[in-house]
């Protein structure tokens, strides 16, 4: 055996050598196109990008303060905050009894149940707000059997409300709910329950007391799947809400593209980046990892 | 010249040396057992030979040739998988040929050879079959065909019958030897189920905590075992007498009298390993070397034998008598017996080995 | 208990008309012969007609299917690399790793697209089908890499091991075993980052140039402008028979890796 013979095999052998290789592309392709944007952001954030596009090592937190003595903007971001709070408590409300039904109660077929649920989210979620959209139209098809069965005089203005846009972002992200929740209650043990009812426990204490606690992974699951893409909606109110309902995601975009002024616009898309962040830290700290589970 | 050899080979995982200073000659055509409890080893062993795993130090031959440095598919080696690692893509004609197309043989010999060699497993017109339409044995004739079809010059076997029950398990081993006969390789065949290596090897290699332990036949790591573990390693039970040994006499605390062993070495601490099926058991016992009297604690039925624990002062011997012997005369508990064997019956276990 | 299973059940099935309604009533109005969107006179296929013959869709059609067929095919293969390296090596960083692996799928999306966009202007970048590719793949990458590492996780290597006794070498057995075993979990991927491309509108509407447009892209312009149209419903319905089949595609590509 040569040495450089058995140096040439060591090197194709090596496991490192092969790691770089297969990782160097991907990561490299993640820090350029994904990473290095919201560096560029960070700069503009802290000032340190002026308006001919020079990089300056001055930083300064002058837009975040002035983001944060913003009364209007607070007021949209807390606006965002509470939307995307009430989506997700909607959308436990409405998903607990369908996942605890399909799980629970349904002997036959539970199988169809669950894909007849997710066939409706394999459409687009531009399309799925559109569709909705038809229906909250003044001219719509719902309007007109109110109107004609006299219950109502004029036709409803459901469109450009916080109705609208909080029913139409239930209606968009109830899956990211009713999923976890399902995966969490079937792995629960039946056995579990019957115990407890043998243990003298009525229905209602059996569900508060053991169904409940026990299903709490599931719920915060779903929750954090719907809060964080809720509050950055962005497609929901711009489509069935006004000015009024506005959301952060709007702003942000409104301050880039309307504004034109990229240094503030920066500072709240970083500030918002870090608050779902710590969110999803938080989150991933109490219950574990989150497994996209479709 | 020898098909596989292993010089001081030493191979760490972290802290834990796998496989520690390990050396190993196996013969031409034989039929080769790494035996152990898991854990021991013997799997890495066996991957180092095949080129899966690359040994810290230490050198592998095949037949004579240093192959420590040659990658896997380049040894001419033939291996079957705990879980067999049938291609699941391929029908069973595909799995078999993968070899030999590696090998870049004409398309018309490798049919005839796929088709030889599924004629020597017994799967003769199974070509086309997918591999879940198998029912476990033919999955594991077919491992068995694809590592035998590009004539390896040693087949490794991970364990190959674990996964199979019992029936096809002691039908495959009759099997497996047949094979290992007619086809003529050094088989060389990693299990943890002391049956399996005794039924098929020519010669067993039992390791522990990465050591070699001892190599022999069957009959040699059975009977003469050279550690306490190897005694009580292999084999159902064995009674093991701790003592001095001088001028072919133990004397122990436990018994009130010598025990007479073979004549050998002199030494302070040594084992005596005595089989239960060695053992005498009688109300009057003569000609033996060793004679003890006891009283009989446990009489268990197990078929073919019968084994009664028999208390020799504060020990307690197991001794196994064939069950023709009920035909004339049983012992029951509580029962006064005397117990016996010959002196070069029993082995001696050295100090190194204790 | 009765009467809790009673209630349980007619909730369910409301929830169920919740979801299908919009869609239902969408696509039925989609026919309809007049503009009105609240009364049905009569079938008809001329909305259908009207959007078949704009040209503007079919180039927007055109532009999705290419845009995300290499889309597909970089995060595929950067994807894949990522998952491997995951699965098969041990690393000090590994956590991190994940994290940045797994930062792309929770980071709200406009912030992604602006930032890129951002990024973009700031480079001189001309924005284009390129830049829209490129902020796809961004993401898709990601995702990839999640759903193909959670398929590797049960792969057994040792089919691999076979391969390399049997007298493959590296290349070899990468090609004929580990690819071919693998195909229906890359092929589940694949399908899932075309349609995360397909779909796509926010990344798209930031990072598009001057005339390139998707098809979502069309569908936003028009229903922002314009609210609710029976030509648009056409479109829509259109788009959501696209997405239908490509969800069977890849449901059946799951149900095929399962049967291995």
């Amino acid at each position: 055996m040569s040495l450089l013979g058995s140096l040439v095999r060591k090197v194709r052998r090596s496991r490192r050598v092969k790691l770089t290789l297969l990782l160097a592309p991907p990561l490299a392709f993640l820090a350029i196109w994904f990473y290095a944007p919201f560096i560029i952001t960070g700069l503009y954030s802290l000032d340190m990008i002026t308006r001919a596009r020079e990089i300056v090592f001055t930083p300064s937190l002058k837009y975040y303060e002035r983001i944060l003595g913003w009364r209007s903007g607070l007021t949209i971001m807390l606006r965002s905050l509470y939307f995307g709070a009430l989506t997700t408590a909607i959308c436990l409300l409405i998903s607990y009894p369908l996942a605890y039904y399909i799980s629970f109660k349904v002997k036959k077929h539970k199988d169809v149940l669950i894909v007849l649920f997710i066939i409706p989210f394999w459409v687009s979620f531009l399309l799925r707000t559109y569709a909705f959209m038809t229906l909250l139209d003044e001219r719509s098809f719902i309007n007109n059997i109110l109107l004609s069965l006299g219950l109502i005089q004029q036709p409803l203005q459901l469109l450009y409300t916080d109705v609208a846009v909080i029913t139409v972002m239930v209606y968009d992200y109830m899956l990211f709910m009713v999923l976890p929740l399902y995966a969490n209650l079937e792995k629960l043990d039946k056995s579990l329950l019957e115990a407890s009812s043998t243990l003298g426990a009525g229905p209602v204490s059996t569900f508060f007391r053991v169904t409940l606690p026990l299903s709490m992974p599931g719920i915060l699951a779903g929750s954090l799947l719907v809060f964080i893409p809720a509050v950055g909606e962005f497609v929901v109110p711009a489509l069935v809400g006004g000015p009024n309902n506005f959301m952060i995601g709007n702003l942000i975009y409104q301050i880039f593209l309307g504004a034109r002024h990229w240094w503030i616009g920066s500072a709240l898309s970083i500030l918002f980046i870090a608050m779902i962040l710590v969110l999803a830290i938080i989150y991933l700290k109490k219950v574990g990892s989150v497994g996209p589970s479709f | 010249m020898y098909s596989v050899e292993l010089d001081n080979i030493v191979k760490r995982f972290g802290n834990v040396a796998a496989v520690d200073n390990v050396s190993l000659k196996i013969r031409e055509n034989e039929f080769f057992s790494l035996l152990g409890p898991s854990g021991c080893g013997k799997t890495t062993t066996l991957r180092i030979i095949a080129g899966l795993e690359e040994p810290d130090s230490g050198v592998v031959r095949l037949h004579g040739q240093d192959v420590t440095d040659v990658p896997t598919h380049k040894r001419n080696i033939g291996m079957v998988f705990q879980h067999l690692a049938l291609f699941p893509h391929m029908n069973v004609f595909e799995n078999v040929a993968f070899g030999l197309k590696m090998r870049k043989v004409p398309k018309n010999e490798i049919k005839d050879r796929v088709k030889a060699i599924l004629e020597v497993v017994d799967l003769s017109g199974m070509e086309a079959r997918r591999i879940n339409q198998l029912s476990g044995g033919q999955q594991q004739r077919v491992a068995l065909a694809r590592a035998l079809v590009t004539e390896p010059s040693v087949l490794l076997l991970d364990e190959p019958l674990g996964a199979l029950d019992l029936k096809i398990r002691q039908h495959m081993m009759v099997e497996l030897k047949n094979i290992q006969r007619r086809v003529g390789t050094t088989f060389i065949y990693v299990t943890h189920d002391q049956t399996e290596a005794m039924t098929m090897s020519d010669r067993i290699a039992i390791m522990k905590d990465g050591r070699l332990q001892q190599v022999g036949t069957p009959t040699e790591v059975y009977f003469k075992p050279m550690s306490a573990f190897v005694a009580s390693f292999i084999g159902e039970a064995i009674n093991l007498i701790r003592g001095r040994i001088q001028d072919g006499i133990l004397t122990t605390q436990d018994l009130g009298q010598p025990i007479l062993v073979n004549h050998g070495e002199n030494s302070s601490e040594a084992y005596l390993a005595v089989r239960p099926e060695i053992i005498s058991i009688d109300n009057e016992l003569e000609g033996l070397d060793n004679i003890l009297d006891g009283i009989v604690r446990d009489v268990i039925f197990k078929g073919s034998y019968i084994e009664y624990r028999v208390e020799v002062g504060p020990r307690v011997f197991v001794v196994h008598q064939h069950s023709r012997a009920l035909m004339q005369r049983n012992f029951t508990v509580g029962e006064r017996v005397k117990i016996g064997w010959r002196r070069n019956e029993g082995a001696i276990i050295p100090s190194s080995g204790v | 208990m009765k009467k809790t299973n009673l209630f349980l059940m007619i909730f369910t099935v409301f929830v169920f008309i919740f979801l299908y309604a919009p869609m239902v009533i969408m696509v039925i109005f989609s026919f309809n012969e007049a503009k009105s969107l609240g009364v049905f006179t009569a079938f008809s296929l001329k909305w259908y007609e009207k959007i078949f013959t704009n040209t503007e869709v079919w180039v927007a059609l055109y532009n999705s299917v290419w845009v995300g067929a290499v889309v597909t095919a970089v995060s595929i293969v950067l994807g894949m690399m990522m998952a491997l390296a995951v699965t098969r090596f041990s690393f000090v960083g590994k956590p991190i790793l994940d994290a940045l692996i797994l930062i792309p799928i929770i980071i709200p999306e406009i912030t992604e697209a602006l930032s890129l966009l951002v990024m973009y202007v700031f480079l001189n970048i001309p924005l284009g089908p390129l830049t829209v590719i490129i902020g796809h793949a961004a993401f898709d990458v990601a995702f990839v890499t999640v759903v193909l590492r959670a398929r590797m996780a049960g792969y057994d290597r040792t089919v691999e091991e076979a391969a390399r006794t049997l007298g493959a070498n590296e290349l070899q057995t990468f090609f004929r075993i580990t690819l071919p075993v693998m195909y229906p979990a890359i092929l589940a991927a694949g399908l899932l980052a075309f349609t995360l491309s397909f779909d796509d509108l926010i990344k798209t509407l930031f990072t598009t140039g001057p005339g390139f447009k998707t098809l979502p892209l069309i569908v936003w312009s028009s229903a922002a402008r314009g609210g609710v149209s029976p030509d648009l419903n056409a479109l829509s319905t259109f788009a959501i028979s696209i997405s239908l089949l490509f969800a069977v595609f890849r449901i059946r590509a799951e149900k095929k890796m399962r049967g291995v």
